[in-house]
């Protein structure tokens, strides 16, 4: 096994265990899962996330050995665990190693993401996105992010889909696509890291809120109003955070969001419904197998409109109903004010 | 060393690290130069034809420098040879008539471009003259120490003691000590801030002052059109940078030189901003060609040894810092006229006279300013940090194996995509480095404080309406002046806490009144307008709305407006 042809995919959730199981389709895959007793139920049952394990896949809860054995590793847990994760990784990881991430969610340098409040202030440069974390707390040089309307339910299933890899490298990118291409499924390339995760990232929010309306039963047009007003503010944030606007008209942009934000199978889309059904946050929260990136999202662009002083009126309505409990009736009339702007202004 | 009949004043705070001249980097590989010229000449040419690999494309090549360098030769400078235009017409035509003789035009064109390359690297390259070192090496400090004890009859403010000398006036601080031990094995690459015309002089001074062999630096050309300093630059491994030539051709020659030169051992030094700070804002975005040579450099000597034994090319950054810049007023006009067109920006080759050069030095040093030199961390091609021995490390401090850089699935490979983008990695940790070694002196405390005030007393964070204040308003009291310096200080010793700014001792001394008036002295001292000046009422007032800006901005990013 010292070729080290094989690939590494870190967390066995159920985006982890899909792409692991495109990857097996042409390597080797080692899937990492901390817990020993899963590794043992993923060994013996061939099952992970609900989802048949390809004869390809050998799972482990070795993580030196991913690093040893693989020159390309995909992190894929939740942005709550990632920082963890990479530092148990990083004594094994060398600049020549390729770590793509597939996990959609922000991180803060400092501490302190439960003590957010609504006036919370947060400025970009307390703001990581996983890669940033990746080269904050590794060797690692050669990141890329993967992203784009990838439903995993989907994925399993073996239907159709693309995905973005982005990254600096021109390398990461070739990897990315050999790696990942099959009949299925397709690869493009993006040199806007960050913009493409931020994308991702972002997105969350609105397919919260898109959970929302249907829990609601606002209808269509509502949902176009929120999402097409909401992408403006994402934007709008993003760009403080160096994000090329170009990305969110790509793939890992509008095409994430067409995806997310009509599919009742995102964790996102049915937080906002169940929200919208009156039930609280963190009941919510108990009751998920994983997690909803959206919630902490929304957390921290909410400061990050704050310490910007950026107009983020459907953001700040989101958040006034998940953490505040702000009436939903009393949301939808702040939302409805009217405003004499321009319709498009952020390009 | 100096000789033991000139004074104190030109002793040496460090012993040299190679005490003979004869086994210097620079002065071996100069003493082969016609050799490094053919070299250079030989790999420039290959490098172009691999990177123009079809006849049009070299043809392409070929027009693109032609007609750049047409437009040059139209507004030329004193340093250009005085047969360029006959020399462009001549390339043209024999271009032109190539256009019907279609047999043998590869050939034809191949030695056209040898021609051309040829002119520039004789441009380009210096040369290091051993003698003219010695003597330098005297002049320099008894010429300057001439001109500060001339200066001492005057009433300036005397802080360092009665005995003026050049090592009291110039303030060496930092990571001396690592420097001078990873150069004893290791290729030093000092890559300086730039902030005057004198930065060639005062940072060769300095590199000779820690005890570090003469390095091959890149001045700009306009720096060789003073007669008397290209005497010295010619002799003293200064090689010619000539910014407004743009053309491929050239900047090929020009990295493959640098390549070549840190590849063989010999420690370089150039500008990595490209050109002196206009706004005086510390350098925020770097060329990279220059930077890409260190990193070439590197990979080739990986290559040669197969990654086995290799010699290492350390980065350190320098920061020079002024408390008066002496052509501050020209640099913040054309920073200020520039904002926004920077695109169409033509560099001029003012300061080239001698006189005013050497009026220019002459006052700087008799305006008893403060200057300090300060020396970064040094780190390895990628901006890791390296340790005592030369080790990088990563963030826990774990050694890094930097051949793991250039592998891919285990074998070293050449990558130009992932190279470009080691040397954006690169300029990002020289930024961070240059904003971290940046000194807060007094008068950059004082100007950020009064400027802040004013732009807060007009209600207006619009640049020109507050460089375009009436003078009546341009007027504080010593009172509001000194809360803002005292929470500007305040922020700025918790700053230094966190590593990201170095501190003047005046300044972290935190007396504000001695530093109040000690800044408001020095602050611009020679300027035909004072930036700030105390009224007889007792009150502090601003005589040049724009140098109060242009020293006031070298403290710009770090947050410290907030705390006015």
């Amino acid at each position: 096994m010292s070729d080290k042809t094989s690939v590494g995919v870190v967390g066995s959730g159920s985006f982890g265990t899909a792409v692991a199981n495109l990857l097996a389709e042409n390597s080797h895959v080692f899937l990492y899962s901390r817990r020993a007793d899963n590794v043992v139920s993923m060994a013996n049952a061939r099952m992970s996330s609900g989802q048949q394990l390809h004869p390809n896949i050998t799972p482990t809860d070795d993580i030196g050995l991913i690093a040893k054995e693989c020159y390309v590793i995909f992190p894929i847990v939740s942005s709550d665990g990632f920082k963890e994760v990479i530092r148990t990784m990083a004594p094994f990881l060398r600049p020549d190693h390729i770590l793509i991430h597939g996990t959609k969610g922000l991180a803060l340098k400092k501490k302190g993401l439960e003590k957010l409040k609504e006036k919370s202030r947060i400025s970009n440069r307390n703001v990581l996105t996983m890669s940033q974390l990746i080269r904050r707390e590794s060797v690692v040089v050669r990141v890329g992010s993967m992203a784009g309307p990838n439903l995993a339910r989907e994925i399993a299933q073996e239907m159709p889909a693309a995905t973005v890899i982005a990254s600096r490298f021109d390398e990461v990118i070739h990897e990315g696509h050999r790696l990942l291409t099959s009949p299925r499924f397709q690869v493009y390339g993006s040199y806007d890291i960050i913009g493409v995760e931020l994308a991702g990232v972002l997105k969350n929010i609105l397919a919260i809120g898109s959970g929302i309306v249907s829990g609601l039963n606002l209808g269509e047009n509502a949902r176009a109003l929120l999402i097409t007003k909401g992408w403006a503010e994402i934007i709008k944030l993003s760009e403080v955070l160096g994000a090329d606007v170009k990305s969110f008209l790509g793939l890992a942009g509008i095409g994430d969001i067409i995806a997310t934000c009509s599919s009742p199978s995102s964790r996102n889309f049915s937080v906002g419904f169940r929200l919208a059904k009156g039930e609280k946050i963190k009941a919510i929260q108990t009751s998920m197998e994983e997690v909803a990136e959206g919630i902490n999202t929304i957390r921290i662009a909410n400061g990050l409109a704050n310490f910007h002083g950026i107009h983020c009126p459907i953001i700040k309505t989101l958040y006034q109903g998940i953490f505040e409990d702000l009436n939903v009736q009393t949301g939808i009339e702040y939302l409805m004010r009217s405003r004499r702007s321009m319709d498009v202004e952020f390009l | 060393m100096a000789s033991d009949n000139t004074n104190n004043a030109t002793q040496r705070p460090y012993p040299r690290i190679i005490p003979d001249i004869d086994n210097w980097p620079i002065y071996t590989l100069s003493k082969d130069r016609e050799q490094l010229i053919e070299s250079v000449i030989d790999e420039t040419l290959e490098n172009i034809l691999k990177k123009n690999p079809t006849e049009k494309d070299i043809h392409d090549e070929l027009a693109k420098a032609v007609y750049l360098e047409k437009i040059r030769v139209e507004r030329p400078w004193k340093t250009d040879a005085p047969d360029e235009k006959t020399f462009w017409n001549g390339v043209k035509n024999k271009l032109v008539q190539l256009e019907s003789h279609p047999d043998n035009k590869i050939d034809e064109e191949k030695a056209i471009l040898r021609t051309i390359i040829h002119r520039y690297v004789h441009e380009i390259v210096g040369n290091f003259n051993k003698g003219t070192y010695n003597f330098a090496e005297r002049f320099v400090p008894f010429a300057f120490n001439r001109l500060l004890n001339a200066s001492h009859s005057r009433a300036f403010t005397r802080l360092f003691g009665n005995k003026r000398d050049l090592l009291k006036s110039i303030h060496l601080i930092g990571e001396i000590e690592q420097v001078r031990e990873l150069a004893k094995d290791g290729i030093i690459v000092a890559v300086p801030t730039h902030s005057s015309n004198i930065d060639s002089i005062t940072v060769g001074w300095g590199i000779s002052a820690i005890g570090l062999p003469a390095m091959f630096y890149g001045a700009g050309l306009n720096l060789f059109s003073v007669r008397f300093l290209a005497y010295f630059m010619n002799r003293l491994g200064a090689y010619r940078v000539d910014r407004r030539k743009k053309n491929a051709v050239y900047l090929e020659a020009l990295k493959t030189y640098s390549t070549q030169v840190i590849t063989k051992g010999g420690h370089s030094l150039f500008f990595p901003g490209g050109t002196r700070s206009r706004s005086n804002v510390v350098e925020s975005q770097l060329k990279l060609g220059l930077l890409g040579t260190a990193l070439e450099a590197q990979r080739r000597l990986i290559l040669e040894t197969n990654g086995q034994s290799f010699k290492k090319v350390y980065v350190v950054p320098v920061t020079m810092n002024y408390g008066f810049v002496l052509e501050a007023k020209e640099l913040i006009d054309e920073h200020l006229k520039n904002v926004g067109k920077e695109r169409y920006f033509v560099p001029s080759d003012k300061s080239s006279s001698s006189f005013k050069i050497l009026k220019f030095m002459y006052r700087f040093f008799t305006a008893d300013a403060d200057f300090t030199i300060a020396f970064g961390k040094c780190m390895d091609i990628f901006g890791n940090p390296v340790d005592k021995q030369g080790n990088s490390l990563d963030h826990n401090g774990n050694m890094i194996d930097i051949r793991d850089y250039f592998r891919s699935h285990g074998q070293l490979t050449n990558d130009t995509q992932r190279d470009s983008v080691y040397t954006k990695m690169l300029s990002e940790a020289i930024v961070v480095a240059f904003k971290k070694n940046n000194v807060a002196l007094p008068e950059h405390v004082i100007a950020f404080a009064a400027f802040k005030l004013f732009q807060k007393k007009h209600h207006t964070s619009d640049l020109y309406s507050v460089l375009r204040m009436a003078e009546e308003f341009r007027e504080l009291t010593r009172e509001e002046l000194k809360q803002a310096v005292a929470s500007i200080v305040k922020e700025l010793s918790k700053l230094e806490h966190k590593e990201e700014i170095r501190v003047d001792p005046i300044v972290a001394a935190e007396d504000l009144d001695l530093l109040i008036d000690y800044a408001i002295k020095k602050l611009g001292v020679y300027h035909q307008k004072r930036p700030l000046l105390k009224t007889r009422k007792g009150t502090i007032k601003c005589q040049d709305m724009k140098l109060l800006l242009f020293y006031h901005n070298r403290l710009e990013g770090y947050g410290l407006e907030k705390h006015v």
